[in-house]
């Protein structure tokens, strides 16, 4: 893992430092607006406030300005710039995690997945479907009343225990649509973790807009379990024994589940069965 | 045609079959394909193959055992789960 030398901050700028998976990161900002950047980062990013003086890792660089030419050349040196400020943050969101992702390679399992826990158990599920399924839809759905651990990548290590990630959710701005604003968890009604989090169920979503009916679950035997979920991994070949952790991991839950459905508020009562009934 | 298994990233067997990782892609094998790759962890003359899948398996419904054999190395290869010579 890179440190991050403090002579490297940038000149002039603001800088906000989060923990994410783990990992924490320095935001460093600069521009001519950069002030409206590090104004809205601390509030979207309020589940992940690194602690007071924690060494960051990695380091994620954003330039805000009124110049394109400017944006154009941060882009052109890899720093995270765009010219809409709600464009900038979505992409911020994607840098950040990816920084966090990379930084954890070969530690950890890391699947594509959203995952809420029991607020009086810390026993999570997790969802695991490709990006643009439904994966922040179930969450906001589903989360609130119970732990928000994240709607994007869920961390397991070896015993099981979950490094939660509750991130700004990115929200559509409209149906179908790229473009996606980032939201502060709470704003939703979302919660973070207040205690440690333990897998107890791991569900490959099927999100399928022709499904009728209750959601149909079906058991993945080990073989099948992880045909679905390797792609659905990062840095999982930089792992000692990947597949076997995998295997070994999908066993001690008593297996995967596949789940077809269309709405996430149908999952409801799998969920109640899963992790527990909320209060 | 003789055939040689090329160790994969890793593997995970249940049942008969076997999950293996190649590089970035994860590849389900059939009872068959696993026992074809067990058969030649060195290189291995395809007619030894055949005949040590038909010990195990049984000659096959249709079609002869050589021929069933080579057509698993083929896709085998395809994988890069074993090398030809």
């Amino acid at each position: 893992m890179r440190s991050v030398d403090p002579a490297d901050r940038l000149p002039d700028g603001h800088s906000v430092t989060v923990t994410v998976l783990d990992v924490p990161i320095s935001i460093r900002i600069q521009g001519d607006r950069a002030a409206e950047v590090a104004e809205r980062v601390p509030v979207l990013w309020e589940c992940c406030r690194a602690d007071q003086g924690a060494d960051p890792a990695a380091a994620v660089d954003v330039v805000f300005d009124t110049d394109p030419r400017a944006c154009a050349a941060a882009n052109g040196a890899g720093r995270v710039s765009r010219m809409d400020l709600e464009d900038l943050l979505q992409v911020l969101t994607q840098r950040v995690t990816s920084s966090a992702i990379d930084a954890q390679a070969g530690r950890a399992l890391m699947l594509h997945a959203a995952c809420l826990a029991d607020a009086r158990t810390g026993l999570a599920a997790a969802f695991v479907a490709p990006g643009g399924t439904g994966k922040t839809t179930l969450v906001r759905t589903l989360a609130p009343g119970r732990w928000y651990v994240t709607d994007e990548t869920t961390l397991v290590l070896d015993d099981g225990v979950v490094l939660p990630y509750p991130k700004p959710l990115s929200i559509r701005r409209a149906p179908n649509s790229l473009h996606k604003n980032e939201t502060a968890p709470s704003a939703v009604g979302l919660i973070p973790p207040g205690g440690p989090v333990r897998l107890a169920a791991l569900c490959v979503l099927d999100r399928d807009d022709g499904h009728t009916g209750a959601p149909r679950t079906t058991r993945l035997d080990t073989l099948d379990a992880l045909v679905a979920l390797v792609p659905q991994t990062s840095h999982l070949p930089e792992m000692a024994r990947p597949l076997q952790r995998l295997a070994a991991l999908c066993e001690s839950l008593g297996g995967v589940h596949r789940v077809s459905y269309r709405e996430s508020a149908d999952l409801s009562d799998l969920v109640d069965r899963w992790i527990g009934r909320m209060r | 045609m003789r055939a040689r298994a090329l160790p994969p990233l890793d593997r995970v067997d249940r049942e008969g079959g076997a999950v293996v990782l190649v590089g970035r892609q994860v590849v389900r094998l059939s009872a068959l394909a696993t026992a074809v790759l067990d058969a030649c962890p060195e290189w291995c003359a395809v007619e030894n193959l055949a005949g040590a899948l038909v010990t195990q398996f049984g000659e096959p419904p249709s079609d002869d055992a050589r021929s069933v054999t080579e057509a698993v190395l083929m896709e085998l290869r395809d994988q890069g789960l074993v090398e030809l010579g």
